[in-house]
């Protein structure tokens, strides 16, 4: 009768992961599909690759990934060791800085790095491997930090009363209870670095491309579609490919960092020292923007910040700052009321069936591992036809939002659906409580965490989406990345103070989103 | 159980396909057109006003990217456009918009700009500023230009475009002296202009850039110049290539007549007054008077080089990768 | 090997968790060191261990004093109180883990291993995950894993505790038998008395106050 109860529930919870794969398929997959069936010249399939820009372009992919992997994995496994075990002063301060990052605007972070790197660097595989590292870092930090920190320090104290030197400790039983999580985080970072978009267009340069700028290359100026799009269908299944081989285990999420029971073991002065420089990596750029904003050739001025604000009419402006923070604000809003709940019912439905959870997610990638321009494209010549005329409506952009921030929200939300013991479901049964209620009075309260999470990754990540938003049409007034990048276009000391000034005000508010959730769910 | 889930999720998928479809067909009044054009396309309020009161049609604005993007989506979806209007094709994209047909008819010219070589007066101080093309390979600017890459920037591109139409076949020649000559290439206008602009803090007093820059640099200074004084920048006035841009009804509008009227509201004196100081351009209509800054600030141009649009079209990738083999080894 | 605890003590900002306590454990032997939960107990088993670093006082193991000493070369084994067995190895890799950090050679270390887990009577659950295991079976794990490389001194932390009462007295004579049998000189704390007398040859009682009052010898 159990058992019978059990299956029952499990057939019917599936249903709830389908507005997730709806989501994916509406915004992705049947555009692309059509999109190839429409433009796809079939020797292009294999002439492609034979074309030296393309072969340039997957190889600087490659290598700008794996180069920016390496060091942030480097870096983010030491940071996230004594983060995740030990006790030290401005530990939460850094651990926000640290994890803060990864939803920052693309556009504004790359404005930072050039106010603050000397010119010569602007255009260099050093500053694309720098930003690449400032924003990823979270990665690692969040995925491995929770495993690790759920290490017993006894266990360790064991290893170390079995003879075991610390060498031999970190190599034997930390690395290989880290192993799953380390592996995801690497899969991730790899990912991310090698589909970056924002950061390589602001920070690449000639011979700098990815495949992703090629690919837009090829689909707007050369007016290869076809080209372009076997381009962006290969990387996809690459991507998906990968991720799926490598996102098995359950340790891929990027959660909230509930940092339980720190040791109270004291940072020696290298560790100190680390975590210090580490801090400068992290606010310098920020403060560079500050004083960027400020400052015209030789003088102090308030002038950027003034028009930003609307205190100044400016001549020849005609952007409107809080129009674009309503429009932006209304976005990203919307965007997480379709990403968040979809996601989480998704989770919810998939969470005991791991196999089946890390296909969907695999899938939910699709959006993000598609390049922005052939997503648009796609979606153009799809969706022109009454009743799905959906290119003309302004729910299109949150919409596409949405698809981008739910792997996100579906990743952090795993772990913590995982922890809600099945128990407590048949508990709550054989008190009386139906299925409505005891998914309100039992379950939802503890998804707090996981709707707080995803609530933070998809609003910052669509407050500051610049890709695909710059791409598909927009019916109402920019978004706050729109007028950055508009306002870089433009001659004269006011608008560069101004896009200055905006790029920071954009940082610091998707800081403080993501700071102030992430702080709440802790409680 | 199992039946309210399914209905949730089916009712939560429909609502989603229904809500947006209901918003697409708000905007099928005649009492609204849609006017497509770039980003940049930044005007003051009410640049339309005088439109809407006499025909009643409202305008709406959709933006859609850079000139280039806005070309690609147009040809994609040529017949069955994303608007009714079009504004902000360029000569170097108009030969692929009318191959693709995105026009109903033959569009009307709107604006013209120069691109040419900007220098900054005060670095280059006692030393004479280039005047040609020719002026930027000798010895005396040495290392002091930046360009951008036409793979990547139209302004690149229209330099580009400029020493082929100045120099013909052996304009790979010029670009090696170029290189010789220490050129420096980065990817955006904005990267050349505002990092590596000695205006801006960079190393290179000449730039290419915008016969209209210098009004702007005096429109947008932050302390505002005093009263009188000259551009700070100026501009080499026989390095210049013309680009013209047009604006047309797109084919597959339900609304040809109307979407004419905007048109020719386009290419009229009101709203082509307003074209200088918002994108920094020169109105193609006669009877416009420029606005003071231009007067005093932008200097004249008499001699620029062009391309029959075709030829730019045909020939485009190939001097783009002839260039890229040259300068970017 | 005998351990002499020398006038050890150790406070912990203003509380004094143990004061002045000085103890010996004759080569060969048990001894049970009892007293109630919150004691100090567990403190004491990790200055011994090098876990904690005393205020005052010395720990002489052998005749030499361990005070520079740190944790991984002291050659003293601990069985924790909740096991801390390597979840990412089976049974018989974490019996093996203390042989393979010295280097043992591969066939020696594998007899010892397979010797121990004889003696424990786990030779049958060398493959087996370790997440599969009962309470006793992992504690029996845990002591195979701690004699494994033979250390000069074996710590007990409350080893019977949380287990229930059948397993409870078994264990308790296993454990007596397997020490006297390694003839491993080894400390066990723990509050019950009873379980005292079963595993160890001498008791000493900790009191919450300073001095221990060496109580009477096993019967």
């Amino acid at each position: 009768m159990v058992g019978h109860c059990f299956e029952m529930k499990i057939r019917n919870l599936r249903v709830f992961a389908v507005p997730a794969a709806i989501l994916v398929f509406v915004t992705a997959v049947i555009p692309l599909i059509i999109l190839a069936t429409s433009v796809i010249d079939k020797a292009d399939i294999f002439s492609i690759w034979t074309k030296s820009p393309v072969r340039r372009a997957l190889f600087f992919s490659l290598w700008q990934a794996l180069l920016s992997t390496a060091f942030t994995i480097f870096l983010g496994l030491i940071a996230t060791w004594y983060l995740s075990r030990y006790q030290f002063f401005g530990r939460r301060t850094f651990f926000a800085l640290v994890t803060v990052p990864f939803v920052l605007p693309t556009v504004a972070v790359g404005a930072a790095f050039i106010a603050v790197l000397p010119r010569a660097l602007h255009h260099s595989t050093f500053a694309i491997v720098l930003a690449h590292i400032f924003f990823n870092i979270s990665i690692v930090v969040r995925t491995v930090g929770p495993r690790w920190n759920s290490v017993d320090d006894q266990l360790i104290d064991s290893a170390r009363m079995l003879g075991a030197t610390p060498f031999q400790t970190w190599r034997y039983v930390i690395m290989p209870l880290g192993k799953n999580a380390i592996f995801s985080a690497t899969a991730l970072t790899f990912f991310m670095c090698f589909t970056s978009y924002g950061i390589i267009t602001i920070l690449g340069g000639p011979g700098l491309a990815t495949l992703d700028i090629e690919i837009y290359r090829r689909a707007v100026q050369l007016g290869d579609l076809s080209g372009a799009t076997v381009l962006a269908i290969a990387q996809m299944l690459l991507i998906a490919i990968a991720f799926l081989l490598w996102s098995r285990s359950r340790s891929t999420e990027l959660i909230s960092f509930r940092a339980q029971a720190v040791s109270h073991r004291r940072l020696s002065l290298a560790p100190k020292c680390f975590f210090l420089t580490l801090t400068a990596f992290f606010t310098v750029p920020v403060l560079a923007l500050v004083a960027a904003s400020l400052r015209t050739r030789d003088s102090w001025s308030l002038t950027g910040w003034r028009v930003f604000l609307g205190i100044q009419n400016q001549r020849g402006f005609d952007f409107n700052f809080w129009q674009a923070i309503q429009t932006s604000g209304k976005y990203a809003l919307i965007a997480s009321c379709i990403a968040v709940p979809t996601g989480i019912a998704a989770t919810y439905a998939l969470s005991n069936r791991i196999s089946s959870h890390s296909r969907l997610s695999a899938f939910a990638i699709l959006p993000l591992a598609i390049s922005p321009v052939v997503i648009g494209l796609a979606i153009l010549i799809t969706y022109d036809v009454q009743p799905f005329d959906f290119r003309s409506s302004w729910l299109l952009i949150p919409v596409v939002h949405a698809a981008i921030a739910l792997p996100f929200v579906m990743r952090s939300a795993l772990p913590i659906v995982d922890g809600i013991p099945n128990d407590l479901r048949s508990v709550a049964s054989t008190l009386g409580a139906g299925p409505w209620r005891r998914f309100l009075t039992v379950e939802l309260p503890l998804l707090k965490p996981a709707i707080s999470t995803g609530l933070a990754f998809s609003l910052a990540m669509s407050l500051g989406e610049f890709g695909a938003t710059s791409f598909l049409t927009r019916r109402e007034s920019r978004t706050i990345p729109i007028i950055i990048a508009s306002l870089f276009g433009k001659a004269g000391d006011i608008p560069r103070t101004t896009g200055m000034a905006a790029s920071l005000v954009l940082i610091v508010t998707t800081a403080m989103i993501v700071i102030t959730i992430d702080r709440k769910s802790h409680t | 159980m199992k039946k309210t889930s399914i209905t949730l999720s089916a009712s939560l998928a429909a609502s989603l396909v229904f809500m947006a479809a209901a918003c697409s067909s708000e905007s099928s009044s005649t009492k609204e057109l849609t006017l497509i054009a770039y980003d940049s396309f930044a005007l003051p309020e009410g640049a339309f006003d005088v439109f809407t009161e006499e025909t009643g049609i409202k305008v709406h604005i959709a933006l859609s990217g850079d000139a280039g993007e806005m070309v690609a989506k147009a040809s994609l979806t040529s017949g069955n456009p994303e608007g009714d209007v079009m504004w902000g094709v360029d000569n170097t994209l108009i030969s692929r918009a009318t191959d693709s047909k995105i026009f109903a008819s033959d569009p009307t010219e709107v604006d013209y700009g120069y691109v040419c070589v900007n220098f900054d007066i005060a670095a280059l101080g006692s030393a004479e500023p280039p005047l040609t093309l020719d002026d930027l390979v000798s010895d005396a600017y040495k290392g002091m230009l930046v360009v951008e890459s036409p793979a990547t920037s139209s302004t690149g591109l229209a330099f580009l475009l400029a020493t082929v139409a100045a120099f013909g076949d052996s304009w790979p020649d010029y670009w090696k002296q170029l290189v010789a000559n220490d050129v420096q290439v980065v990817d955006s206008w904005d990267e050349a202009y505002y990092t590596a602009f000695t205006r801006y803090g960079g190393d290179r007093p000449l730039v290419v850039s915008y016969s209209t820059s210098p009004p702007a640099e005096v429109i947008f200074a932050d302390p505002p110049l005093a009263k009188g004084s000259p551009a700070p920048t100026g501009v080499a006035s026989e390095t210049c290539f013309k680009q013209i841009e047009y604006a047309g009804v797109l084919r597959g509008t339900k609304y040809s007549d109307q979407a004419q009227q905007l048109v020719e509201y386009l290419a009229g004196p009101t709203f082509q007054a307003l074209l200088p100081e918002s994108l920094f351009v020169y109105p193609v209509n006669q009877d416009v008077a420029l606005p003071q800054s231009f007067v005093d600030y932008a200097p004249e141009i008499t001699t620029s080089f062009s391309i029959p649009p075709d030829e730019i079209a045909k020939n485009r990738q190939s001097w783009t990768d002839q260039w890229s083999a040259i300068v970017l080894r | 090997m005998s351990l002499i605890i020398d006038n050890i003590s150790f406070s912990y900002g203003e509380r004094t968790i143990l004061g002045e306590l000085s103890l010996e454990v004759p080569t060969g032997t048990t001894t049970a060191v009892v007293a109630p939960s919150g004691s100090g107990k567990s403190t004491l088993l990790r200055i011994i261990a090098g876990l904690l670093t005393p205020s005052s006082g010395s720990i002489i193991l052998d005749g030499k004093n361990l005070s520079l000493v740190p944790t991984h070369l002291r050659s003293i084994g601990m069985v924790f109180q909740d096991n801390q067995l390597f979840p990412h190895l089976n049974v018989y890799d974490n019996v093996m883990f203390g042989l393979r950090m010295a280097k043992t050679e591969k066939t020696i270390a594998a007899n010892r291993c397979r010797d121990l887990l004889d003696l424990v009577g786990l030779s049958q659950a060398a493959k087996q995950s370790v997440a599969t295991l009962s309470g006793g079976e992992s504690k029996r794990v845990a002591l195979a894993r701690a004699l494994a490389p033979s250390p000069k001194l074996l710590l007990l932390d409350e080893p019977l505790t949380g287990l229930d009462s059948e397993l409870h007295d078994r264990l308790a004579h296993d454990l007596q038998r397997i020490l006297h049998a390694t003839s491993t000189t080894a400390l066990l704390v723990t509050h019950s008395i009873p379980e005292a007398e079963i595993i160890s040859d001498s008791i000493h009682r900790l009191q919450i106050t300073i001095d221990i009052v060496p109580d009477g010898e096993k019967k």
